[in-house]
């Protein structure tokens, strides 16, 4: 074979190669390229199905700790003090002090829904504070002038009335009636006129009957935990009550039986409170109680029995007022700090709580607050912070 | 043609690819523009009552420009909301054509101050002072004891401090509870080397707003240039106190009481300090100690009741 013949030869074999290589660097890339577009759709649906932050769906098992920014406000509501989501995050229910004293609900485009209120009162006979909403939608309202926690369903129907420990109104009246309250039977209690209604099916007039005794409960705070109990903080003796989920089913409330746990005295003392305003239960079932006059908030065992408290001392971490608090999956305490302006962040993932960060400051612009007084967090990652003074609710998101 | 044949010609392959491509950008683009408008885009469907009245009252001013009345409510609301560069921007178009309006004056003022611009701030607040000293009622003018107080400020910050003295006093002859214009005229005088009347002064101020940080921090400078170390480091542990270092308090006033046996203040602060560790035995012995030296400390006296009172729960 002469010179001439090889040559060609060769550089038809070189230049297969160099294509062979080519190839096979094109379709590694390739893969890379089809790798990456299933990662940023599969993304996508995932955050259409259940929006979330982003750092928590790319890495959700590693901590990544920044503060939430300001997204836009819910106005038309007077003196907020409570706030609430319904489980479906599409409800978002608000307790004001102000005006007529309702609880109002928004969508989340801040439109109003609607508002309600305890039946039979005028604006002077109720003060709803606090709020939450368990599973089934149910919303749950302490007043702090009825001293009871009215139960409704989530459009703001009456269900029924929390009226202490091992009392519910529709259990007081099952008593009086000696079991024999026919049902469809509608009741109220009003605690200022001292008297119970009720109007039993196919009749106009109402029956009224003696008011039962409450001078021991004055419920404060409401919270429910994952497992549908119900914390509440109770004013009168300062103390922390825990109403297991079983005796707050609908079919329970007229046998409502008051299995409580209770813990917590009045002092400044450890393990005691000064108008205790939220109890939230944390992944390792301890509970946070943000101690309001005290300036702390303080962890129990699920026992009940005290183990620390923090939130005293210097700079950022100190509280002056702890309000209402949110505890998010991620075991982030967020608490709202009603004489600081600001809402306080702490992760309580150790044996000791860590500060974090806080937000907000005093004012009434955008992103300030004015004595904020109660949070809460929908799935998606979206706060709602009453902004009581500013006479608004605040969104942000994470 | 077979699809494992597209993976064998590298022209076919490159085309893909920018197919590939082109689809994980319309992807990324498409999920990137939705988390931001879920995210960080305002879907509320109402408007806040400020940004409303605000919004109103520019649309007035638009239709009616020569309304002075409307443009100085609008001058006023920026200002009330902080939006200090439009206040001025209105009060300014009054002021051009009315060169004695109080309101103009009036917002020209603070909202300069407000923005550090300190020497514009001077004229239209002397202004307005003076228009307003002749009024009937100036010793109750609440709006000139304000107009003042920036003045003050005003001066102060461009080193006019004997200006700020005259000020000052005269808005706590108006209003004789102003903690702040207390603390100014107090920071005037350190200013010019009166530093007894400086303490004076801060001491007043401390009687409205015992936790008034930026207080106690002027009178450690004070007391330090009056050689009074100790008295200077009863002032840090108030300032310690003040910002909730309770430690930090605790620490220097007990330095404090160990060198000057007989200042009430410190024991005092020390019985607050204590109060605030939790430690009710020696909060109550420090209280004592301060009400020893003076029976009738009316804050000793007040601690003392506290403490007693949650002793018995």
């Amino acid at each position: 074979m002469s010179n001439d013949n090889i040559d060609p030869y060769l550089e038809n074999l070189e230049s297969e190669e160099q294509e062979e290589s080519r190839r096979k660097r094109l379709l590694v890339l390739l893969l890379l390229l089809l790798l990456l577009l299933c990662c940023a759709t599969g993304l996508f649906l995932r955050y259409l199905a259940n929006p979330a932050p982003l750092p928590e769906m790319i890495a959700p098992q590693v901590n990544i700790n920044y503060p939430p920014h300001y997204l836009f406000s819910i106005y038309g509501v007077d003196q907020p003090v409570g706030v609430a989501v319904s489980p479906d995050g599409s409800r978002i229910y608000v307790s004001e002090t102000g005006g007529e004293r309702l609880v109002k609900i928004f969508d989340r485009n801040s439109n109003l829904l609607g508002s309600f209120a305890p039946p039979g009162t005028t604006a002077d006979d109720r003060s709803p504070v606090y709020i939450a909403v368990d599973a089934t939608g149910r919303v749950f309202v302490a007043d702090r002038i009825q001293n009871a926690i009215f139960i409704y369903h989530a459009d703001g129907n009456y269900i029924d009335s929390i009226l202490g420990s091992d009392m519910t109104l529709s259990k007081y009246l099952d008593q009086h009636l000696s079991g024999l309250m026919p049902e469809g039977t509608t009741y109220y209690y009003n605690t200022r006129k001292g008297m119970v209604n009720l109007t039993q099916p196919g009749e106009t007039e109402d029956q009224a009957l003696p008011a039962p005794d409450l001078t021991s409960w004055d419920p404060l705070g409401v919270r429910f935990d994952k497992d549908g109990n119900l914390l509440v903080t109770v004013v009168t003796d300062q103390s922390v009550r825990i109403f297991r989920a079983n005796t707050l089913r609908p079919d329970m409330l007229v046998n409502f039986s008051g299995q409580v746990k209770t813990f917590g005295s009045y002092g400044q003392g450890a393990g005691q409170f000064l108008f205790p305003n939220a109890a939230v239960v944390d992944s390792q079932g301890r509970i946070h109680v943000s101690d309001g006059n005290n300036g702390r908030v303080s962890i129990w065992d699920a026992q009940g029995n005290y183990l620390l408290y923090y939130g005293r001392g210097t700079g950022d971490e100190a509280l002056n007022l702890p309000r209402g608090t949110w505890l998010d999956n991620k075991d982030r305490l967020h608490v709202t700090d009603a004489v600081g302006h600001t809402v306080r962040v702490y992760d309580v993932t150790g044996d000791e709580a860590t500060f974090l960060y806080k937000f907000g400051d005093l004012g009434n612009t955008d992103g300030l607050f004015y004595f904020p007084n109660d949070i809460c967090m929908d799935n998606a990652g979206f706060l709602f912070i009453v902004d009581r003074e500013n006479n608004r609710v605040q969104v942000w998101s994470y | 043609m077979k699809l494992s044949d597209l993976f064998k010609d590298s022209h076919q392959l490159t085309r893909i690819i920018i197919l590939t491509g082109i689809a994980l950008v319309l992807v990324i683009v498409s999920f990137g523009g939705y988390y931001y408008y879920d995210r960080y885009v305002d879907k509320s469907s109402n408007v806040s009552p400020i940004q409303q009245s605000i919004t109103d009252l520019e649309q007035a001013v638009l239709e009616n420009p020569s309304d002075v009345e409307l443009r100085l409510s609008l001058a006023e609301t920026y200002m009330t909301n902080r939006h200090y560069e439009n206040a001025i921007a209105q009060a300014e178009q009054v002021y051009r054509t009315d060169l004695e309006n109080e309101r103009a004056l009036f917002v020209m003022g603070i909202s300069l101050a407000s923005t550090a611009q300190y020497e514009q701030a001077i004229e239209p607040l002397n202004k307005f002072a003076t228009i307003r000293e002749e009024g009937t009622m100036a010793n109750s003018d609440m709006a000139l004891e304000t107009a003042l107080y920036f003045l003050g400020e005003s001066y102060l910050q461009t080193r006019q401090a004997r200006e700020a003295i005259s000020v000052l006093e005269r808005a706590l002859e108006i209003n004789r509870t102003d903690a702040d214009a207390m603390y100014k005229l107090g920071q005037a005088y350190a200013a010019t080397g009166r530093h007894k009347e400086a303490l004076a002064s801060y001491e007043n101020a401390i009687r409205f707003v015992p936790d008034f940080a930026e207080v106690y921090q002027g009178m450690v400078e004070s007391f330090i240039a009056l050689s009074q170390p100790n008295r200077a480091a009863y002032a840090r542990g108030m300032l310690a106190f003040s910002i909730k270092d309770y430690e930090g308090a605790r620490v220097e006033l007990e330095q404090v009481v160990m060198t000057e046996p007989d200042y009430v203040p410190a024991y005092l602060g020390l019985g607050l300090t204590y109060e605030q560790l939790g430690d009710s035995q020696y909060a109550l012995a420090y209280t004592d100690l301060a009400l020893q030296l003076d029976p009738n400390s009316q804050a000793a006296l007040q601690l003392k009741g506290r403490l007693e009172a949650a002793a018995q729960e």
